[in-house]
């Protein structure tokens, strides 16, 4: 063997010819062009109906504080709720610590709208529970998000408190510091990313809610921009204020990624386990009975106020309509937009995977992007775009399917993309080296090693179309009712019996696999 | 990834060649472009065969050169059996698969899929997987790097029987000096992109081509000197050079002698015990010092005078 006078480029920019990857690109980029849709659509309407502010600045005002002292007071509580489930279940010796763990973390599965439900068929004049008047606007609005959000802030302080070193507590409790002191000067300080960045998922779930605050009627940006979309036959006032909600979210989106690197880059050596802390039989039983009456109120109640909204409501001779149409709906357009989104997020996870550099951190950027959209502004965009260009897909199920994609396309990459991370691009050089081609590495060793990725990130897909309400809302075929619309209208319309019924379907349906994930992803 | 600059290298047929340099010097570069999962400008030529060269690249597939990755690169969803058997053509794999596992040791693990196995004995799949297509040339990236101390001798000298076995060239890529001497035919040194230097590692050991090879190939201690009429008069001896002016004398410490009773030029500073041999660091009365290794005895006390004398030495020009 002779080699002669080889000079490597110094920068990796120079072409590997032998990776091709034109494919990959070409197909990562069609698979992102549902992902550009809404803001590209949402600037087009606004900007070319002239220069005039479609929507009175008053109204702008009150919209905006009525948002923003939702968020705060949400997040605060949430916050307040999450980070005493967290620290409970992961620093005190209970009984059942696990299993309450994984208890605090499950509300996350009951859609804003099923939780808004419940509070409404719970009280009221003929209410399962209480018979006081319904605490629609801002009370209502703000115990369900914030009692229902808790679970984001308990699912990402739990990382945050096992990352703390034991010994920095111990050292504080050497030079002669109380528990409530050790608690406030050490651990507490350390916790502030995780904390900051748990606030600010919260936030970006409440700015973007549409479900809880329709149905308890205050008046939010997204409930605003409904009520313009259905009322008027101008679409730009709510375009408008859908375009400002979007810039919204977006800011949240970058404080909580700046926020989130930063409390990763804790320490990670591994130390030795820290031993639980037991405390006074009074002590314990505080803590139990909060985690106790927080699941009660978040799954309990839900559940028995449905149920008995159910029962009731057959006794006096109302029906709960055709539940089984609904379901296999629900079911099928889920399936559906679970595969198409696995799909197409292979490629995007290859090309971010396999071919770092300025573009692939592009395309990363585009993918995040999507996932702060408001659901409701997406929907909004969508029908824009069709009405103006694609007439033929306005309510059509594919098209419903391609939003569904761009939705929730980050859920599928990043469990994609932590397949392919797990198995070393030294496999495919190696399956090449062996003499198999592009094609035979791909089938053999490259999709078999991305395929648990993809079928978990379908998996998620799949619940999140299950729950989806205001992006289905705008855009789905006329007369298709799914679990969510269901649940929805009917709770509008004052038919709770119906609404309920669909409701305990959805939870149950719902569940069972995420009680498999979370008990999973829990274990240390 | 590290550039290469105007790198070169010859290997006659079943050679086996090992590029050591420090991290970061391009040795992996050169392993990736040999194979063909980088480019570069230049000319590879297999066996007669170019694979690269001026608007030429024939993809790593069709290279016939096996690779056997630092960290082995098993496919992790098939068994012993379906790894060695991958890069053979369709037909009867099995005896093929059944005689390079003979050649390895690993009879009997067929069926064990790569996480059931040992570092040792993943390395053995990952040989027979690159050796089973009878590859032309086979390139080792950094083989031993993820075994224990203990392992890594015998893993190494079985090694060099299975590739004289199947007398395959062979290109190693390693860090480790004494690794590097002792597995190979040639060694080429390099840093910066670039071989600094090529020949046998006896050759290399003791004539290197400069100061820094001398000094990253094993022990060495350099003294400055002034080389007048043909010889560099130094603490420890005068040596014949055909360098004039400023030059560096390197001295290895198995070519210094310590002896006592003579008139002093040197202390004893210390030493280090090994069993089989001692290395005994003295200061030369002028400053510098200079290391010696010794046999088992006799024991020096730090402090006590002696003569050194160095018996041996490569001199190059001061720069």
């Amino acid at each position: 063997m002779t080699v002669g006078l080889i000079t490597a480029p110094r920068s990796r920019a120079g072409p590997v010819r032998y990776r091709g990857g034109r494919g990959w690109w070409a197909a990562a980029g069609i698979a992102l062009l549902p992902a550009l849709i809404p803001p590209v659509s949402l600037i087009i309407q606004v900007l070319g109906g002239g220069a005039t502010l479609a929507v009175p600045s008053a109204r702008l005002i009150e919209l905006f504080a009525n948002t923003l002292l939702l968020t705060s007071a949400v997040t605060l509580t949430a916050v307040a709720i999450g980070l005493a489930t967290a620290w409970v279940t992961t620093r005190v010796d209970l009984p059942f610590r696990k299993g309450w763990m994984t208890l605090a973390a499950l509300p996350l599965v009951v859609p804003s709208y099923v939780a808004a439900l419940s509070l409404i068929a719970a009280t009221g004049a003929s209410g399962v529970l209480f018979e006081i008047p319904t605490p629609y606007g801002f009370a209502g609005a703000w115990l369900v998000l914030s009692v229902f959000t808790a679970p984001l802030v308990h699912l990402t302080i739990i990382p945050g408190l096992r990352a703390i070193d034991p010994a920095t507590e111990e050292a504080a409790t050497g030079l002669g510091a109380g528990r409530w002191r050790v608690f406030m000067t050490v651990t507490l300080p350390q916790l502030k990313p995780a904390l900051v960045s748990s606030g600010l998922l919260v936030g970006l779930y409440t700015v973007s809610d549409f479900g809880a605050v329709s149905l308890l009627r205050f008046n939010t940006f997204t409930r605003a921009i409904y009520t313009l979309y259905r009322g008027q036959l101008d679409r730009r006032p709510s375009a408008t204020l859908s375009l400002i909600l979007m810039a919204l979210a977006v800011v949240i989106l970058v404080l909580e990624r700046r926020y989130r690197s930063r409390a990763t880059l804790h320490s990670r050596r591994p130390r030795r386990a820290r031993p639980l802390l037991e405390l006074r039989s009074w002590q314990r039983g505080v803590s139990l009975s909060m985690l106790a009456t927080y699941a009660v109120l978040t799954l309990g109640i839900p559940i028995l106020v449905m149920a008995t909204a159910v029962v009731r409501g057959l006794g006096v001779g109302q029906s709960v309509g055709s539940l089984g149409n609904e379901a296999m709906r629900s079911l099928s357009v889920a399936s559906l937009a679970a595969a198409a989104t696995a799909l197409v997020a292979f490629p995007v996870a290859m090309v971010t995977t396999r071919k770092p550099g300025r573009l692939s951190g592009w395309v990363e950027s585009v993918v995040w992007g999507t996932y702060a959209l408001p659901h409701i502004t997406v929907g909004v965009a969508a029908v824009g775009i069709a009405l103006q260009w694609a007439r033929p897909l306005y309510q059509t199920l594919i098209f419903l399917v391609i939003i569904y994609v761009a939705i929730f396309l980050p859920q599928a990459v990043g469990s994609a993309q932590d397949s392919l991370r797990r198995a070393s691009p030294d496999l495919e050089d190696a399956s090449r080296g062996l003499g198999r081609g592009p094609m035979t590495t791909l089938m053999r060793i490259t999709l078999p090693l991305a395929v648990p990725g993809l079928l978990a990130g379908g998996a998620l897909v799949f619940m999140s179309v299950m729950k989806e309400l205001p992006a289905t809302l705008l855009l789905r075929p006329n007369g298709f009712e799914t679990l969510a619309i269901r649940i929805w209208s009917s709770t509008a319309e004052g038919f709770l019996t119906r609404a309920s019924a669909a409701g305990l379907v959805l939870l149950v349906v719902s569940i069972v696999p995420l009680f498999l994930v979370m008990s999973r992803e829990l274990s240390d | 990834m590290v550039a290469l600059d105007h790198f070169s290298l010859d290997v006659w047929e079943g050679g086996v060649v090992t590029l050591l340099g420090p991290s970061g010097c391009g040795k992996t570069t050169a392993l990736r472009v040999i194979a063909g999962f980088e480019n570069a400008q230049g000319s590879i030529e297999i066996h007669g065969r170019k694979v690269l060269d001026e608007g030429v690249f024939v993809p790593p597939e069709k290279r016939r050169v096996g690779m056997v990755f630092q960290d082995y690169a098993l496919f992790p969803h098939m068994s012993v059996s379906s790894n060695v058997a991958y890069g053979l053509p369709r037909g009867d794999r099995a005896p093929r698969v059944a005689e390079v596992l003979a050649l390895v040791g690993l009879t009997g693990l067929e069926d064990r899929m790569p996480n059931e196995l040992s570092g040792g004995q993943q390395q053995r799949v990952a040989l027979a997987r690159a050796l089973a297509p009878k590859p032309e040339v086979i390139l080792l990236d950094e083989p031993f790097s993820n075994l224990d101390a203990s392992l890594r001798d015998r893993v190494r000298r079985e090694l060099r029987l299975i590739l004289t076995e199947a007398r395959t060239t062979a290109v190693f890529v390693t860090h480790d000096q004494e690794e590097a001497l002792a597995t190979s035919d040639i060694v080429a040194v390099m840093k910066d992109g670039q071989v600094l230097q090529a020949d046998t590692p006896a050759n290399l050991y003791s004539n290197p081509a400069n100061p820094w090879i001398a000094e990253f190939l094993g022990d060495a201690d350099v003294l400055e000197s002034e080389a007048r009429d043909g010889i560099a008069e130094t603490p420890v001896g005068s040596f014949k050079t055909d360098i004039r002016g400023r030059v560096s004398v390197i001295v290895r410490p198995e070519n210094v002698q310590i002896s006592l009773g003579e008139t002093s030029n040197a202390v004893v500073a210390g030493s280090e015990f090994f069993g089989h041999d001692q290395l005994v660091t003295v200061a030369l009365h002028e400053g510098t010092r200079v290391r010696a290794r010794i046999g088992p005895r006799p024991i020096y006390q730090a402090g006590q005078a002696c003569r050194v004398r160095a018996t041996d030495a490569r001199i190059f020009a001061r720069t």
